[in-house]
């Protein structure tokens, strides 16, 4: 038997020790055929490595054929990527078949992020040479490479026939408590936020470059949701850290809080 | 092995008690009134070695207590021997001694058994040693098994000998003078002539008429009556309670110890999962008495849900086994319940550190006896306090067991035996007492079962069985509150068996095994897969017939079963299984074992039920097992068996892994077969086992090796590769010695190679469950570290007047070392983190019988 004694400090999921795609966030969570819609993708980089970034969509047409033609329309090759990348996308027009009312459709919006000359996908889709069945099924790629400097992650979004008032809509987010300007080592720091929650169930995830939140996840409850962040307990000097808040809705449409702080040793 | 001598010195001073006991008023203590206590039977015991080596002889009196049957209830020292370097070992061996006289009791005028108190004197004489005249060994004439605590009488015109057998079937008879003499057994018609002479030794093996035994029905004496049929496989490992009980690494436990035998893989996290010759658990299965058992083990494989000693032996049959078992693939541990109404009334209460333990058992009259016993964990009443916040309640895990039992020896000779026995496990999680303290998780499992059987000896060595087995049984799952998942079969079952030993002629044994009833089922856990329920009655009957040749110095062994399965979709089969087993004696000691067969197991109710996701039509999966081997007995003090074997697996079903994982227990992971169900897949197992045991009269050892491979294909255009449950190597070696003065030292050492695994290569995030999912590589290409373990085990038994307190220190992994079970991963799949089995872990436990 197995006993976990629940202490509070950083959780270690919470912490951004390698490249991560931490967020994709879709303009509009759900879509139509033949439209367009932005996505942000949001990269967690705990050191100052160039990064590639390849965001793509890819409707299968049958087991080896993306529905999106030409290189163009499936996929975009970042390079030298930021934290924040925004890309647009447009949902194929031969996707626009009658839907029964309520029906919808997944689309998958996948973005790999890599040191740059490190995952051979990104380097064949700067020559626009991509082979579709890797944009189908990305995931064998992943058997060849290593674990650290290197991410894959997949976003939903829903293709329907509904008004854009019935669509799901992301989470729209505003801090309700002051940033603090310097944190002390071992201090924390409780973030309330609040969410205008146009859909059910949204949970808010917490991310940081050092220290980390006390809990992986909290609920929005009421329009409202706090997580507790704590600096690194020894820090010699001081750095500045990034801190990310992901909010993800349940049925779709996700928000990113972000923001830069530094952090000071303890007689500083 | 020398025999002391020993003769009664009688002092002839009968005390002469009558009443139930002491208090009795002086003046009914006439001697004269009764005739005093006869001794029948005093079983030798070992002199002290270095006292012989010294020509030290000692004279011990004791004070002997007879109830009014006759048995010594109470021995004490009335006058100890001369003060010497060995009079303590004197004192000790001849009160051991006395307690396993049998006497005739003192009787009244009226011819009644009446307590009775003598005293006796004991002689250990070192002047001379005793001369060995015959030695020999009492057999089952089928299962070969050695049968103990048999009256064996040598008789010589009105002179008669006799001694007891040793719970190995050997006996002996010293400073017989030269001259014909005949043997004898208690019950038995058939008489020995033996020649004794002077310089030599006669040698006897007498095989033991079981139906005829048992026509002793007055006295204390253990009144033996029919033993269960027995079997005829060409591999079984037969471990006695009295055997096996105190063996370290089992706590007491006579079924734990079957998983030290060769051929039997380690099972993951102590969890008592049958892993028998590279097969799967659920391919073998446990049975007691025949008749299949849904769980043998409580929580964790901490002990077994019956009672040791309700039960006389355990069978380990790894394959190759006879046509009584079927309807699976591997093999099977058979349970088998004491047939022997108990001479006389016996309890025990027992405690350790996570459960009590209770046994009582009564001889009722000459043809009755009842025994009830009762287990309960007291985990859950230590750990539930600590573990409760108030915001998520554990109830930790807690199990109790219940057994009652009915024997009655029949005019004819028969055996009814009514045994009820039920057990029921749990584990929860439960939420918020503000919120109704409603089940989050659970998991447990339970069964009331009721087994009545009926043997009865016939006409020309035949006899009959029949045994009825069913009551509910139910596992249960529920999880994160909204999600439940039950199997609630009620599958009875039902042989009857003809049966006639191979003595006089070809054996024979005919057999109807049914099993029918309702399986039903429900899987509506959300993170398992689809929403499954499902029931269906199922009829299931099987044929068998098996013949027993003898030819020369070989055994033939040839059996036939068909089986058919019918179920709310269709019919399984029938499908037949020709089976055939040799036994060559090919030398002195040495024989020759092997076996060829088809073994079949019919897919599970959810696998055919359309209403479900099953598929009907899908066919029974079956073995083809070959095995052949070499038997070497050394003396009485060591045998050597070695045994290799082939099996190859067809109509595997493969399909929806992933739906069922909470039931199949660890290890598995992943990646998952989800596709439907198919008879696709195939296996392929062989290996080599070996038993070197080793019996001394203080020392009982073995050490048992396997090595193997096990391999799959779970659809025809998969590649080969390794079963999860592969072990290359599995050495055990078990040892245990008794110091005298009622210490017991013995100790464990296990190695096993690690389990394969599919590693994980890499993993992608999900950002919708923001949760990373992993990306495995080549299936079954990585293992887990091997396993290694050292367990002691220390008993102190001390006797009483009128109980025994046995003590025990069971030192689980005493090297303390770090074994990983089952592999884990870091939240991202970045970092294997394995589950550990237990560390260093001592167990302490008190036992009280009387």
């Amino acid at each position: 038997m197995v006993l976990v004694a629940c202490m509070p400090g950083p959780q270690r999921e919470t912490l951004v020790d390698d490249l991560v795609v931490l967020a994709a966030v879709p303009s509009s969570p759900e879509v139509d055929a033949g439209e367009s819609f932005g996505v942000d993708v949001y990269l967690g980089r705990p050191d100052a490595t160039p990064v590639d970034l390849l965001v793509w969509s890819c409707f299968p047409a049958s087991d080896e054929a993306c529905l999106e033609e030409g290189a163009e329309s499936r996929f975009v090759v970042v390079e030298d990527a930021q934290e924040v990348s925004s890309v647009e996308r447009t949902v194929p027009i031969e996707l626009a078949f009658p839907l029964d009312a309520g029906e919808e459709l997944p689309l998958f919006v996948w973005s790999m992020a890599c040191e740059t000359g490190l995952c051979p996908l990104i380097e064949e889709a700067k020559t626009g040479q991509v082979e579709e069945s890797i944009l189908l099924n990305p995931i064998p790629e992943l058997q060849e490479l290593p674990f650290d400097g290197v991410s894959l992650a997949a976003q939903r979004v829903w293709l329907s026939a509904r008004s854009a008032e019935e669509r799901r809509k992301n989470p729209v987010v505003s801090a309700s408590f002051e940033v603090p300007a310097g944190v002390s080592a071992g201090e924390s720091v409780m973030l309330s936020f609040e969410v205008e929650d146009h859909m059910e169930g949204v949970e808010a995830f917490g991310y940081s470059l050092s220290g980390g939140f006390g809990e992986v996840s909290a609920r929005v409850f009421e329009g409202e949701v706090a997580l507790e962040w704590f600096a690194p307990e020894e820090l010699e000097g001081s750095e500045p850290t990034r801190v990310w808040v992901v909010f993800q809705s349940e049925e779709g449409g996700a928000a990113v809080w972000s923001e830069t702080w530094t952090v000071a040793a303890k007689n500083n | 092995m020398f025999k002391f001598c020993s003769f009664l010195g009688l002092l002839g001073l009968f005390l002469g008690l009558a009443g139930p006991g002491p208090a009795l008023a002086q003046e009914e203590r006439s001697a004269e009134t009764l005739s005093p206590p006869q001794l029948i039977a005093q079983p030798a015991v070992s002199y002290p070695e270095a006292a012989l080596r010294e020509g030290v002889g000692a004279q011990v009196v004791v004070q002997v207590d007879l109830d009014a049957e006759g048995r010594v209830i109470a021995v004490q020292v009335a006058e100890p021997p001369e003060s010497g370097p060995y009079s303590t070992v004197f004192e000790a061996s001849a009160v051991q001694a006395v307690y396993r006289f049998q006497f005739e009791p003192a009787r009244n005028e009226a011819g009644e058994g009446v307590p009775s108190r003598i005293l006796y004197r004991y002689v250990f004489a070192a002047e001379r040693q005793a001369l060995l005249a015959i030695t020999g060994v009492l057999k089952d004439p089928v299962s070969e098994q050695g049968l103990g605590e048999r009256q064996v009488f040598a008789s010589r015109g009105e002179q008669t000998e006799s001694v007891v057998s040793e719970f190995d079937g050997s006996f002996s008879f010293f400073d017989l003078e030269s001259g014909e003499w005949v043997l004898t057994v208690e019950g038995q018609e058939a008489r020995v002539p033996v020649t004794v002479s002077s310089g030599s030794v006669s040698e006897v093996e007498f095989y033991v008429d079981q139906a005829a035994v048992g026509r002793q029905e007055t006295g204390f004496e253990e009144l033996v009556v029919e033993a269960r049929l027995p079997t005829t496989s060409v591999t079984e490992r037969v471990l006695s309670r009295e055997e096996i009980s105190f063996l370290p690494g089992a706590g007491g436990d006579v079924v734990k110890v079957v998983q030290n035998l060769p051929g039997v893989g380690r099972s993951p996290l102590g969890t008592g999962n049958l892993i028998i010759r590279g097969t799967s658990p659920e391919d073998s299965g446990y049975f007691l008495d025949g008749g299949n058992i849904p769980v043998v083990f409580h929580f964790g494989g901490l002990t077994t849900v019956v009672a040791s000693d309700t039960l006389s032996e355990v069978a380990f049959l790894p394959g190759s086994f006879s046509v009584r078992y079927g309807r699976i693939l591997g093999g099977l541990v058979d349970l088998r319940s004491t047939t022997v109404l108990p001479a006389a009334s016996r309890s025990y209460v027992s405690v350790d550190i996570y459960q009590a333990t209770a046994f009582s058992e009564h001889r009722i009259g000459d043809r009755n006896a009842v025994s009830i016993a009762g287990r309960r964990s007291y985990a859950d009443a230590v750990l539930n306090p600590i573990l409760n916040d108030g915001n998520r309640r554990i109830q930790a895990p807690r199990y109790y067991d219940f057994q009652a039992r009915w024997m009655h020896k029949t005019d004819s000779n028969g055996l009814l035996d009514a045994f009820f026995f039920l057990s029921d496990d749990s584990f929860r999680f439960l939420g918020p007492e503000d919120e109704g303290s409603i089940v989050q998780s659970a998991f447990g499992t339970s069964f009331q079962k009721l087994r009545v059987q009926f043997t009865q000896p016939m006409e020309k060595d035949w006899r009959f069985e029949a045994t009825v087995l069913g009551g509910p049984q139910s596992k249960e799952f529920q999880f994160d509150g909204d999600g439940e998942a039950y199997e609630r079969p009620f599958l009875p079952t039902t042989r009857l068996e003809f049966f006639r030993p191979d003595k006089n002629g070809p054996g024979w044994r005919f057999g109807l095994d049914l099993l029918a009833g309702v399986d039903r089922y429900l899987y509506d856990v959300p993170n398992f897969g689809t929403r499954e329920e499902g029931e269906s009655v199922i009829i299931a009957p099987g044929l068998y017939a098996e013949s027993t040749l003898n030819w020369g110095p070989s055994q033939w062994v040839l059996g036939l079963r068909g089986d058919a399965m019918s179920y709310e979709d269709g019919l399984v089969g029938p499908v037949v299984d020709p089976r055939l087993g040799l036994k060559v004696d090919l030398w002195e000691g040495g024989r020759f074992i092997g076996g060829v067969g088809k073994h079949s197991q019919f897919p599970l109710t959810r696998q055919l039920l359309s209403e479900g996701e099953g598929v009907p039509g899908l066919e029974a999966a079956y073995s083809l097992q070959s095995s052949f081997g070499l038997e070497q007995v050394f003396g009485d003090a060591l045998s050597i068996e070695t045994v290799g074997f082939f099996q190859r697996l067809n109509n595997l079903v493969s399909g929806r892994e992933e739906t069922f994982r909470f039931f199949t227990g660890p290890p598995d992971f992943g990646p998952f077969d989800t596709g439907a169900y198919a008879n696709d897949g195939t296996g392929l197992v062989c290996g080599v086992e070996t038993l070197i045991r080793m019996d001394l009269p203080n020392t009982v050892a073995f050490l048992s090796a396997t090595f193997s491979h096990s391999e799959r294909q779970d659809r025809p255009d998969d590649d080969r590769e390794l079963f999860r449950y592969d072990q290359p190597v599995v050495l055990t070696a078990v040892g245990s010695h008794d110091f005298g003065n009622g210490w017991r030292l013995g100790s464990r050492v296990r190695f096993s190679s690690g389990y394969p695994y599919t590693p994980v290569v890499n993993s992608f995030y999900d950002l919708q469950t923001r949760e990373f999912v992993p990306v495995f590589g080549e299936r079954s290409s990585a293992r887990l570290p091997n396993f290694f373990s050292v367990d002691l085990r220390i008993d102190k038994e001390y006797e009483f007047q009128r109980w025994v307190l046995t003590t025990y220190l069971d030192i689980q992994n005493l090297t303390n070392t770090t074994n990983a079970e089952v592999i884990a991963w870091t939240y991202d799949y970045e970092q294997e983190e394995g589950i550990e089995s237990n560390p260093l872990f001592p167990a302490f436990g008190l036992k009280g019988e009387w």
